[in-house]
């Protein structure tokens, strides 16, 4: 067992720890409700464009076709992504903005992948689910905003610790479980919150985690850059941007010829973070419950469409892939996601009786010495 | 006869038992679940209701009998 002076270290340490991040941790839990249920949201305010019923024989529309499609629908915009949500395997998005570097402004132009017929544009940087992302994310501050989220994450795991730390002490006369309901409303509160912050132990530790490393994905992709992608790239330094674009169509293919046991992911037009100013960054995928998470990057000339370089994903990269179904709870279907919702509210009350046993410590006054000791004996 | 008036102080090792059951297989869900994809995701997702199932237990369910 701990000493008394080693206890009383430990409660300073996780009085301070979770004083400044609950705030914080509290408005991280409102907003990533809804955000479990984004993709539910989003159907439910009619926001989910309905693959059209045709009958289709024949091959799929070309990349190139896409391409094209879109950016009839927005002109003067260039192409920034290509990607397909799971659910609607005949539909490809292409995010568009002004510039390929662009920070706001983007479009999204949702395609039929049979026909390249324009099926949709959905509303993007707008609406309640916009604003609970952006608040979740980045407290509308960019970068600045994404790093401070991740300390106020980081010092939740802290939090976290030093309360399973002090959980042996406040438990050494109690039985697991046991909530002293009849004693008064501040030993139900201090039971409540041991016992409920125990309990969702591994969970929080890991939603915890994978939120600070995911606050660091601009760092790591902008490392990714100058790690591995400036060295891919090297040949091409001096180079002026290309003058013709080749065709995507073709690019893909020999991205697949690369890779041929992986199939196409996404695409990451030149330019942007994911490419090069010379490249399409063609990101290939495997078929398993997690190589479809792992991208594979294959970078194509855009003006040859021909292989430049394909490498695995660092460590760190793979690392940040793998952390981020584990926060978002989206790898397991509506059961995951329930559990992940209930598994939230169970963390909100946790971070609200402890702000409150400190809000009510605080303003407590003990008249005589008998009933404080009482008091900090049951502490 | 009483021996205890109070319950006796616990080890570690009995106040963290529990504790560290539930966060071992509650853990060992949210991985498994993240490498299947097949009928066996809903064995991980029985490991991951576990600590909902233990809060909702000591809350609701457990001091109704403890009345008695």
């Amino acid at each position: 067992m701990s000493t008394q002076s080693s206890i009383r270290t430990w409660a300073w340490v996780h009085k301070w720890s979770s004083l400044v991040c609950t705030v914080f941790m509290l408005l991280l839990c409102l907003t990533g409700l809804p955000l479990i249920f984004h993709h539910e949201i989003g159907d439910w305010l009619g926001n989910h464009i309905e693959t059209p019923q045709i009958a289709h024989q024949g091959p799929l529309a070309s990349m190139d076709a896409l391409l094209a499609s879109a950016k009839t629908k927005q002109p003067g915009m260039v192409p920034l992504y290509m990607y397909r949500e799971e659910d609607e395997p005949l539909q490809w998005v292409i995010s568009m903005a002004k510039t390929a570097t662009a920070e706001s402004g983007f479009k999204q132009v949702v395609l039929d992948a049979r026909t390249a017929q324009v099926l949709g544009e959905p509303p993007v940087e707008e609406g309640f689910m916009y604003v609970m992302f952006k608040l979740h994310v980045d407290l509308f501050a960019g970068l600045p905003g994404m790093l401070f989220l991740g300390l106020m994450g980081f010092l939740l795991l802290v939090a976290i610790i030093s309360g399973v730390v002090l959980y042996a002490p406040f438990m050494r006369k109690l039985a697991f479980g046991e909530i002293r309901r009849q004693r008064g409303k501040k030993l139900k509160r201090l039971d409540v919150h041991n016992f409920l912050g125990i309990v969702i132990l591994s969970w929080a530790l890991v939603v915890a985690a994978t939120g600070v490393i995911n606050a660091w994905s601009d760092l790591l992709i902008k490392y990714w850059q100058f790690d591995q992608m400036s060295q891919m790239i090297a040949p091409y330094k001096n180079l002026p941007p290309p003058d013709r674009f080749a065709s995507l169509q073709a690019s893909v293919q020999v991205a697949q010829q690369t890779e041929p046991d992986m199939q196409l992911g996404f695409i990451a037009f030149p330019g942007t973070a994911y490419a090069s100013p010379h490249h399409y960054g063609i990101f290939m995928r495997g078929d398993s419950p997690i190589t479809k998470r792992l991208f594979k990057p294959v970078l194509v000339d855009a003006r040859t469409a021909t292989l430049t370089d394909s490498r695995d994903l660092p460590w760190y990269l793979v690392a940040l892939l793998v952390s981020q179904p584990l926060h978002f709870g989206d790898y397991g279907g509506m059961t995951l996601k329930w559990l992940w919702a209930v598994l939230d509210v169970i963390t909100i009350i946790v971070l609200w009786t402890g702000l409150m046993l400190w809000w009510k410590k605080r303003h407590q006054y003990v008249p005589d010495i008998r009933s404080r000791i009482t008091l900090s004996e049951a502490y | 006869m009483v021996t205890h008036l109070f319950m006796p102080n616990k080890q570690l090792s009995q106040i963290f038992f529990w504790p560290l059951l539930i966060a071992v297989v509650s853990m060992a869900g949210l991985i498994f679940a993240l490498v299947v994809d097949d009928a066996r995701e809903y064995l991980a997702n029985a490991a991951i209701a576990i600590p909902v199932l233990v809060a909702v237990f000591f809350y609701w369910i457990y001091p109704l009998f403890s009345r008695r």
